[in-house]
């Protein structure tokens, strides 16, 4: 996903600027993998189920298709 | 000359956007701000440290929820207590603790019943066997990895750890070590082989392995481990008498959080020779979804045990007492513990497969996802 565009136009250049984008338009908090040591370009996430419920991780999940739908 | 240059050339929400993209990028832009932010006001290990990233996210997030925003929050590796509380009885047995006045000094090493209660249960269930002399408590598992680092390392001894890696770069920077990070590969869950360590190995002080892996939930494959050991073995027996020895310290803090067919291995069980050079950093955080309550136990050949000892004891990082009295009471209760983590684990395992069957999902109608099966607590 590194490189696509956002709708509203910006480059989506680190897993920052994903993480980002993530939260913003998927409602969806993840941690990159660059907060681990590898690189900023390393196309992983964490995902720590702990601190969610189910219901709300079901209600992320179209959310997310729908946020990389809309990157191009 | 060059520094007042670079500054005058930020304004200052270039600065601040400086400052925030150094904390998630790295350590070098970290120290190249730092520096010219505020020079000479604190050590240079301080004006250097960068603080939790994960935290950081993880804070954000919670001030946008608290503002109304609906944010599935996956970020910090915590547990919602409204959604996986503490075992009863063990939220019982704090309270009667406090009730019952265990509120002075715990031991330095920790409650008696406590390391016994400790050395009984990975003994029971892991096959581990330590005296309660050898067990270490302390205030979480964070404060018993430093005083490892402290008790094994001098300033610029190699610490050899895969990455992704949960924290190992921010415990060398504070120990002075020079850290050697081994990049692991998805194709092999993320976990390192002996091929990607062996390398590194010679001249090292400290291999730090974590299983199940903080940040993956993937663990290690018997024989993956096994070889790993082997290597370590073989190091220390081409080093002399007066070099310091290769140590091994094994964070299986998720050890009881494993899923699917996913089964926990561990050094010394596989190489009883390396009982001398293991350090196991282990407790309660995870594995009874009790992240707050701080109570954390390390174990391990004597002569590291003791010093760490030592060292915490000048630091204070002891677990609350009534919290290490509560958890010696509840450890041994065999049902108990087996009846809770039981529904947790089921309760964990729903959440995981919702999430990775989501994931495969979008990645079967073409989206660029993935995701990696998970064997504990993370995908």
């Amino acid at each position: 996903m590194l490189g696509k565009t956002t709708p509203s136009g910006q480059l989506l250049a680190t897993t920052r600027d994903l993480t980002s984008y993530l939260i913003a338009e998927a409602g969806l908090a993840l941690v990159p993998f660059s907060a681990f040591g590898t690189a900023d370009t390393s196309p992983w996430f964490r995902l720590s189920v702990g601190g969610a419920s189910l219901e709300s991780i079901e209600a992320a999940l179209p959310r997310l298709r729908a946020a990389l739908t809309g990157l191009k | 000359m060059g520094q007042r240059l670079a500054t005058a050339l930020f304004s200052e929400a270039d600065r601040n956007a400086l400052r925030d993209y150094a904390y998630l990028s790295g350590y070098q832009a970290a120290v190249i701000f730092k520096q010219k932010k505020a020079p000479m006001t604190v050590s240079k290990m301080a004006g250097s440290l960068i603080g939790s990233e994960i935290i950081k996210i993880g804070n954000e997030v919670s001030e946008m929820i608290k503002k109304g925003a609906a944010i599935c929050n996956l970020t910090i590796g915590d547990f919602d207590p409204a959604i996986f509380p503490i075992p009863e009885e063990l939220r019982d047995a704090i309270t009667d603790a406090y009730a019952a006045g265990q509120t002075n000094y715990p031991p330095a090493n920790g409650v008696a019943d406590l390391r016994t209660a400790a050395a009984d249960f990975v003994h029971q269930r892991l096959g581990l066997t330590y005296s309660p002399a050898d067990v270490l408590v302390a205030g979480g598992s964070r404060p018993l990895i430093y005083a490892t680092y402290l008790a094994l390392l001098d300033p610029g001894d190699k610490v050899v750890f895969p990455v992704p890696s949960w924290n190992n770069n921010h415990y060398c920077h504070l120990a002075s070590a020079e850290a050697v990070m081994v990049e692991t590969s998805p194709a092999h869950d993320f976990m390192p082989t002996a091929a990607e360590i062996a390398p590194h190995l010679p001249g090292a002080t400290l291999l730090a392995l974590c299983s199940p892996l903080n940040p993956t939930g993937t663990v290690f494959a018997r024989a993956d481990l096994e070889a790993i050991c082997d290597l370590v073995i073989a190091e220390n027996q081409r080093r002399g008498p007066s070099e310091k020895p290769l140590y091994i310290l094994y964070d299986q803090i998720y050890w009881m959080l494993t899923f699917g067919t996913a089964q926990h291995f561990d050094p010394v069980n596989l190489r009883p020779e390396l009982r001398d050079y293991v350090i196991y950093i282990d407790g309660i955080s995870k594995c009874l979804a009790a992240t707050g309550v701080r109570v954390g136990y390390a174990f391990g050949p004597s002569g590291v045990i003791d010093k760490m000892k030592s060292i915490l004891g000048h630091v204070g990082a002891w677990a609350p007492k009534a919290e290490q009295v509560a958890t010696a009471h509840y450890l041994p209760n065999t049902t108990a513990v087996d009846t809770y983590t039981a529904t947790f684990k089921q309760k964990i395992q729903r959440s995981l497969d919702t999430l990775y069957n989501g994931l495969q999902e979008l990645k079967d109608a073409g989206y660029p996802v993935d995701a990696i099966a998970p064997a504990g607590p993370f995908i």
